[in-house]
């Protein structure tokens, strides 16, 4: 099974943007929170949250959702092995989401760059702070070297859950593909 | 031709779907054909406006701020209007805090008032670069349009070259560039002097994944295509 990886910070909407899309029921591993994330949200993935999307008979996508706390980083390796693709989800009401940004970059920027491999990034909460603008995530994102896809995100709803794997389909396919880092 | 087959609410005799097909006019349009050349005067003038369509609704845009709000029933309809069915009005009060990006209404009034057509100014043979993705999220848009700004996100490419290599309905393909132009999404790299309309575009059987490979990512693409 192919695996397209879902990652970002606590809170940003990873385990609810793989529920809109699943076909069965999302696995969750997830506990009781405690220390600051306890003031964010009651429960927080300790492992990864777990659904599918059935393509056909044959083939079936594996939506992988990794903790959020840095904490659990070690996952994050464990789960990109074998992963084709990753959803970065960055959620605008954080103190500082380009810092996250550069985090998860630096993290899955490998799994990004690799032959047949791609990325997308969705900001939620941007209806709780508008910035950094769209604008200014896609700056960063080429100062540090990359070309990616952004856009704005409600990770409850399945319609803007669907244009981020659109895209990331787009990027993964061989007739648009061609490796590049984008000119600094 | 790839016109737009929605039924768009009459205003006055006649829809401006309807006009644009009685005139034979299928080739090009300009920014005052439509909404665009309005909204394009608004960012000169660095003002706040009131744009209403009887019927349709209004949008408030700070041109200033660069932020906009807007009251419409369909945005199909609203911004694909005659333009003569639109009044501007200074808009005193100006736009709260949470407005969307004003930026947005240069793309709905090119997607929309395209119809399918190539904005006046546009070659097919321009070579072109996608600068940043538009927010697909919150723009109106085609399928089709992800994998064309995939494609001239990563190597400056013509739309000509584009809509064939993916198998974009030429419509769809000039709908997209018309919009992504009007908006600075694209960067010129090499602009062709000689006008080429539609007849430079092949028909092409759509395929909404965008490439002509029926291999595992279009196999993703169309069952996303199906959520």
């Amino acid at each position: 099974m192919q695996k397209i990886l879902f990652a970002g910070p606590v809170g940003a909407g990873k385990s609810s943007a793989i529920a809109s899309v699943s076909d069965s029921g999302v696995v969750h591993t997830d506990v009781g929170a405690t220390d600051q994330v306890a003031e964010l949200k009651a429960r927080t993935t300790v492992a990864m949250d777990y659904g599918t999307l059935k393509i056909d008979e044959s083939l079936t996508i594996q939506l992988v959702g990794t903790p959020g706390q840095q904490r659990f980083s070690f996952m994050w390796d464990i789960l990109s092995n074998g992963a084709v693709g990753v959803v970065l989800l960055l959620d605008n009401s954080r103190p500082d989401p380009i810092d996250d940004l550069a985090v998860y970059l630096r993290a899955f920027g490998g799994l990004i760059q690799q032959q047949g491999g791609a990325g997308v990034v969705g900001v939620t909460h941007i209806d709780c702070s508008s910035t950094p603008s769209l604008a200014q995530v896609h700056r960063c994102i080429v100062q540090m070297g990359y070309q990616l896809p952004v856009f704005e995100v409600d990770a409850r709803q399945r319609e803007d859950v669907k244009i981020l794997l659109l895209a990331l389909a787009s990027e993964l396919n061989p007739s648009t593909y061609r490796r590049r880092v984008a000119a600094r | 031709m790839g016109f737009d087959q929605e039924g768009f609410h009459v205003h006055g005799a006649e829809s401006h779907l309807e006009s644009v097909m009685r005139s034979g006019d299928t080739a090009s349009f300009r920014a005052g054909d439509c909404l665009l050349g309005m909204i394009k005067q608004g960012f000169e003038s660095g003002c706040a406006w009131s744009i209403e369509v009887e019927g349709s609704g209004v949008v408030h845009a700070d041109f200033k701020k660069g932020i906009y709000q807007a009251s419409v029933r369909s945005e199909a309809n609203f911004f694909g209007v005659n333009p003569r069915y639109a009044t501007v009005a200074p808009f005193r009060h100006g736009v709260e805090r949470g407005g969307r990006p004003v930026e947005e209404l240069l793309w709905k009034a090119a997607f929309y008032g395209s119809f399918g057509r190539l904005l006046e100014g546009c070659n097919l043979f321009d070579v072109v670069e996608l600068q940043r993705w538009p927010n697909f999220t919150r723009l109106p848009h085609s399928v089709c349009c992800l994998p064309l700004c995939s494609l001239l996100a990563r190597r400056p490419s013509s739309i000509a070259f584009a809509h064939r290599m993916l198998r974009v309905p030429p419509g769809d393909a000039m709908r997209f560039y018309s919009a992504a132009r009007s908006a600075g999404y694209l960067r010129v790299i090499s602009a062709q002097p000689d006008a080429s309309g539609p007849s430079a575009m092949l028909d092409t059987e759509e395929d909404p994944s965008g490439s002509s490979f029926s291999g595992f990512w279009t196999r993703l693409f169309g069952r996303v295509v199906g959520l």
